[in-house]
């Protein structure tokens, strides 16, 4: 008798045992889990993925030229987003006519081959125009080199990667609107990892495999900003 | 109550476990060489590339891996890689690592390989980068880093440079073997803030 109360004694200590060591355990997770979520509200914080633009000045006349901008593999930060987002600026004008915008992704770092093509579009179009007079659009008038109207373009479903490049083309059908139309570039060199030059044709066109233009003049236009959403 | 505390746990395992998984990703831990351009005659020469404190990233690892480039030519015979660090902004050397490939620190690199450089010709615009053997070494912010690659006879490749001044990777050259300075000596002086030769990029991983 005694010895069968001491057993059933034993089995209610060890259960009362285990109970608490799993309520223990579960605490323990549900915490870790709350860290990890609190670390992914953190992560949903906008953050640069390369160093971006900041003092502006104006490149005029757009009408069937094509803005090339290099995002190098090498000046990629270290972020958590999902997804990638391009920011485009002007700097005077009233109208902005785009003709397409592209991403390419290179095979290679410092390579000028290109592995994918991604469309870029804005409100889910690739050839948007831009009224720069309206408020809607750029809410501080007038847009100056000192006032740039920065545009957010649609979140592409990208992480970029450190061991490719990326060319963000955007091109500009030849109008008028586009002839006194003026985008940004930055006003001291070499303080964005961004590059690029202009150049006078349709580049938004060229595909897998295709050879992207090597000329490169050290300098972003149009494109300011590459973050996270 | 068992089953229920068990599934609970198990998913709560798996959950913190899926959130810690992209940490693997290598990621830049500065900002690196974009465009290239290219420099050659390396024959008794050390290619030395600062990798300042004051330009690393905010994210830390527990690994250094250093990324070197060639633009063109067939052989690069080293006599020696090794890594300095320094106090930030100063000269005195703190510590000498040594820098490896395949486990060597005097590797012959054959670029013509398309084992070592799959997408041949070599060119400027078709740079081979080669990724340098991983160190167990976290770079900090208090110091700075100079990686000095030391090249002998035989050597007839040619190297990267940043064709932009738009980089943290800085760098010069010296027409002697300077991996061969021991802690408390000086670096050779240089620097005139042009971008890094070979050096490309400096990764987790």
């Amino acid at each position: 008798m005694q010895v069968s109360c001491k057993i059933q004694n034993g089995a209610e200590h060890a259960e009362k045992h285990m109970k608490t060591f799993l309520k223990s355990a579960i605490a323990l997770l549900m915490l870790l889990s709350t860290f990890a979520m609190a670390e992914d509200q953190a992560k949903a914080t906008l953050e640069n993925i390369v160093a971006g633009v900041f003092t502006t000045a104006s490149n005029t006349n757009w009408a069937g030229f094509s803005s090339v901008n290099l995002i190098a593999g090498t000046s990629v930060m270290p972020t958590t987003s999902t997804q990638t987002v391009l920011y485009i600026a002007f700097t005077g004008g009233t109208n902005a006519d785009l003709g397409n915008m592209v991403l390419y992704t290179t095979t290679a770092r410092s390579a000028y081959t290109v592995n994918a093509v991604t469309k870029v579009t804005y409100k889910g179009a690739t050839n948007p125009s831009f009224n720069l007079t309206n408020t809607s659009i750029c809410p501080t008038q007038p847009v100056s080199a000192t006032n740039p109207c920065i545009i957010k373009l649609d979140p592409i479903n990208l992480v970029l990667s450190t061991v490719v490049d990326y060319y963000f083309v955007a091109y500009f059908v030849n109008d008028s609107n586009n002839e006194t139309l003026a985008a940004a570039s930055p006003a001291l060199s070499h303080i964005t990892t961004l590059t690029g030059f202009v150049d006078n044709k349709d580049d938004t066109g060229i595909a897998v495999g295709g050879t992207l233009p090597t000329t490169n003049s050290g300098k972003p236009t149009v494109l300011v900003s590459v973050m996270t959403e | 109550m068992k089953i229920s505390s068990f599934l609970t746990l198990a998913l709560l395992l798996v959950l913190t476990l899926a959130s810690q998984s992209p940490a693997a990703t290598p990621f830049n831990l500065v900002a690196g060489v974009g465009p290239v351009t290219s420099v050659n005659s390396w024959t008794g020469y050390s290619a030395l590339s600062e990798v300042s404190g004051s330009g690393l990233y905010s994210k830390t690892s527990k690994t250094t891996t250093f990324y070197i480039g060639f633009t063109g030519g067939t052989t690069a015979n080293l006599g020696n890689m090794v890594l300095y660090s320094t106090l930030t902004r100063s000269a005195k050397i703190k510590t000498v690592v040594p820098v490896k490939l395949g486990g060597v620190s005097n590797p012959t690199i054959k670029i013509t390989d398309t084992s070592v450089c799959p997408s041949q010709p070599v060119t400027v615009s078709n740079p081979c980068i080669v990724r340098l053997d991983p160190l167990t070494l976290t770079l900090s912010t208090k110091d700075d880093y100079y990686l000095v690659t030391y090249f002998t006879t035989g050597t007839d490749i040619s190297s990267t440079r940043g064709l932009f001044a738009n980089t943290t990777l800085t760098g010069w050259f010296v027409g002697a073997d300077e991996t061969q300075l021991t802690v408390g000596k000086t670096l050779p002086g240089g620097n005139s803030g042009t971008p890094a030769y070979f050096l490309i990029a400096v990764m987790s991983d």
